[in-house]
């Protein structure tokens, strides 16, 4: 029996949710004229679009591993 | 001229040529794999492949120029909705591989046409694909023009630099087809990286250290670090506008989409969609950084100025022979994208033109023969365009590529996915999202119907409503089974 968590990772809306959110994440009016550095002296959008950047590339991994599964072994 | 820096450009060209002949003796004479290697990439060529090919010269040099007039939210825009973007590698590109194995494929429109079992839709593709490449690789050879006569400090004229570079992709691309191209996109790829990696360490030692050159620019240049950025240029439509581009845009090159084909099976393109988000997390910030630190060296460069600032501030911080590297890494750029546009066009031509209205019983040899014709034809071609003066049509066909490419979009998706789809909706929404676009290029459509919004918006809107429409008010034809094992 799969745990609840992993079985969320094989719902097509979880995804459709998480990548939705995550691209609405980078439309980031609320934040529009904030100019404090941050890392190294970035500014905050630069360091703002660098963890989305890591974001996705967490979720990339996630929905490769949990939901996108070979057409070969029969099944999407 | 600086001897060492061109001995390592001349390096750097004569390994492209020996992979070009080490992947000649590998490879057999068949279309399929002179254009798709036989469907036989791996992870890391696959994923580097499409990575360099993606990146042009322009994220060498149009990104520094950019983020030397707009500032540091120039990232944002260029890195997040190209990362995004990798989302299509399953969305499209995992049916296409699929599709492309199954019925052998391998040029997009040989795909849509037949899906869709109409010769019409398939034509309209290929000229909308065709249309807004072939300038493209025009412009590429002009970059390897420009680059080279820099490297040599005029010593080589523009003319000359611009042979060269179109008769080394010519020779590798003729005799290894997309294997030596793939082969040499890696090679180019990590040359890219490391080369940007270095500009970054050498500019901003020179500027005091990486948070002193950042510190410096918050102080002396806020716009630059700021939103909405020089010339007010990032408001939120065209933040929104330019998230959306990208994910539109980019699996629509005819380049791009072909690389689908070759993967050797779906973990390939799966490890190629994770490692995209890293890749362009990092590619991206780098000529980004030292254009907009650019202002603390060079303030006050207008026109194209800007587009050469990444050369003047390596120039500035390095010895002459490290700008030959650089500039090498800018050639591989340019390169690694002229030669997927020259092979893929090759390909369409001959599967999609000559295999299907002038000789049917083509066979594999034959076609890979044409094929190889074909590619010499359209370097010829493409030499002889950033040869002579044609730059208004040439200007307007570059400039406008990528909405132009983006109209395709919901037709490639609906002819994967929905199964009301109609070969008139698909037809209808990429003439009537032409149409529009030509409408708002030539000012028939007043800009402020967009409002405020790149062209991109209103045009694919316009596709995907008409394609909607049309579909559901035409009777269904009769549609090819897909073939493939999926719920």
């Amino acid at each position: 029996m799969e745990a609840g968590g992993v079985k969320l990772l094989k719902s097509k809306w979880f995804w459709v949710v998480a990548f939705g959110s995550l691209f609405a994440f980078s439309i980031d009016l609320w934040a529009w004229d904030w100019v404090e550095p941050s890392l190294f002296g970035l500014p905050y959008v630069v360091t703002y679009i660098a963890v989305l950047e890591a974001a996705l590339f967490v979720l990339f991994f996630l929905f490769a591993k949990y939901y996108w599964i070979d057409a070969e072994e029969g099944n999407t | 001229m600086n001897l060492l820096s061109v001995g390592m450009f001349i390096v750097y060209l004569a390994s492209l040529l020996g992979i070009g002949y080490f992947t000649w003796r590998r490879g057999h004479k068949t279309s399929e794999d002179y254009f798709v290697a036989s469907r036989s990439f791996g992870p890391i060529v696959l994923f580097l492949s499409l990575a360099a090919t993606n990146f042009s010269a322009f994220t060498f040099f149009g990104f520094a120029g950019a983020a030397y007039k707009f500032g540091l939210a120039y990232y944002g825009i260029m890195a997040f909705g190209t990362g995004f973007m990798a989302i299509s590698f399953y969305i499209i590109g995992r049916k296409v591989w699929l599709l492309g194995k199954k019925h052998g494929y391998i040029t997009p429109p040989e795909l849509i046409g037949d899906r869709m079992n109409s010769d019409s839709l398939r034509i309209i593709f290929l000229a909308v694909m065709v249309v807004f490449t072939l300038p493209y690789l025009a412009t590429q050879a002009i970059g390897g023009g420009i680059a080279i006569n820099q490297l040599t400090e005029g010593e080589v004229s523009y003319e000359l630099g611009a042979v060269i570079v179109t008769a080394v992709i010519l020779v590798y691309v003729t005799v290894g087809g997309m294997r030596a191209d793939a082969y040499t996109d890696v090679l180019q790829g990590v040359l890219m990286l490391v080369t940007l990696l270095a500009a970054v360490g050498i500019v901003s030692a020179g500027l005091g250290g990486f948070s002193e050159a950042n510190s410096r620019l918050a102080t002396e240049f806020p716009d630059l670090v700021s939103r909405p950025g020089g010339f007010d240029f990032f408001t939120p439509q065209i933040w929104i506008s330019y998230m959306v581009l990208w994910t539109l845009c980019d699996p629509m090159f005819p380049q791009l989409f072909q690389r689908f084909y070759a993967a050797k099976d779906e973990r390939s393109i799966r490890i190629s969609m994770i490692m995209y988000a890293p890749i362009t997390a990092i590619m991206f910030l780098l000529p980004v950084l030292i254009g907009a630190w650019g202002n603390l060296e060079f303030p006050g460069l207008t026109g194209k100025e800007p587009d050469n600032i990444l050369p003047m501030m390596v120039d500035q911080f390095a010895p002459s022979w490290v700008l030959g590297i650089m500039l090498s890494g800018a050639f591989a750029a340019l390169m690694s994208t002229a030669d997927s546009q020259l092979l893929v066009l090759s390909s369409m031509l001959t599967r999609d033109v000559y295999k299907r209205w002038l000789k049917k019983g083509a066979s594999m040899k034959e076609e890979f023969i044409v094929g190889k014709v074909l590619v010499v034809i359209l370097a010829l071609m493409g030499l002889g365009l950033a040869l002579t003066s044609v730059e208004t049509l040439f200007e307007t066909l570059t400039k406008t590529t990528f909405t132009g490419l983006a109209v395709l979009f919901p037709t490639t998706v609906a002819v994967l996915y929905w199964k009301r789809v109609t070969k008139w909706g698909c037809i209808g929404s990429i003439l009537a999202g032409e149409l529009t676009y030509v409408g708002f290029h030539f000012g028939v459509i007043p800009s402020d119907a967009a409002l405020g919004f790149l062209t991109v918006m209103p045009v694919v809107a316009v596709s995907v409503v008409v394609l909607l429409a049309v579909s559901y008010l035409t009777a269904p034809g009769l549609r090819r089974p897909e073939g493939i094992t999926e719920g």
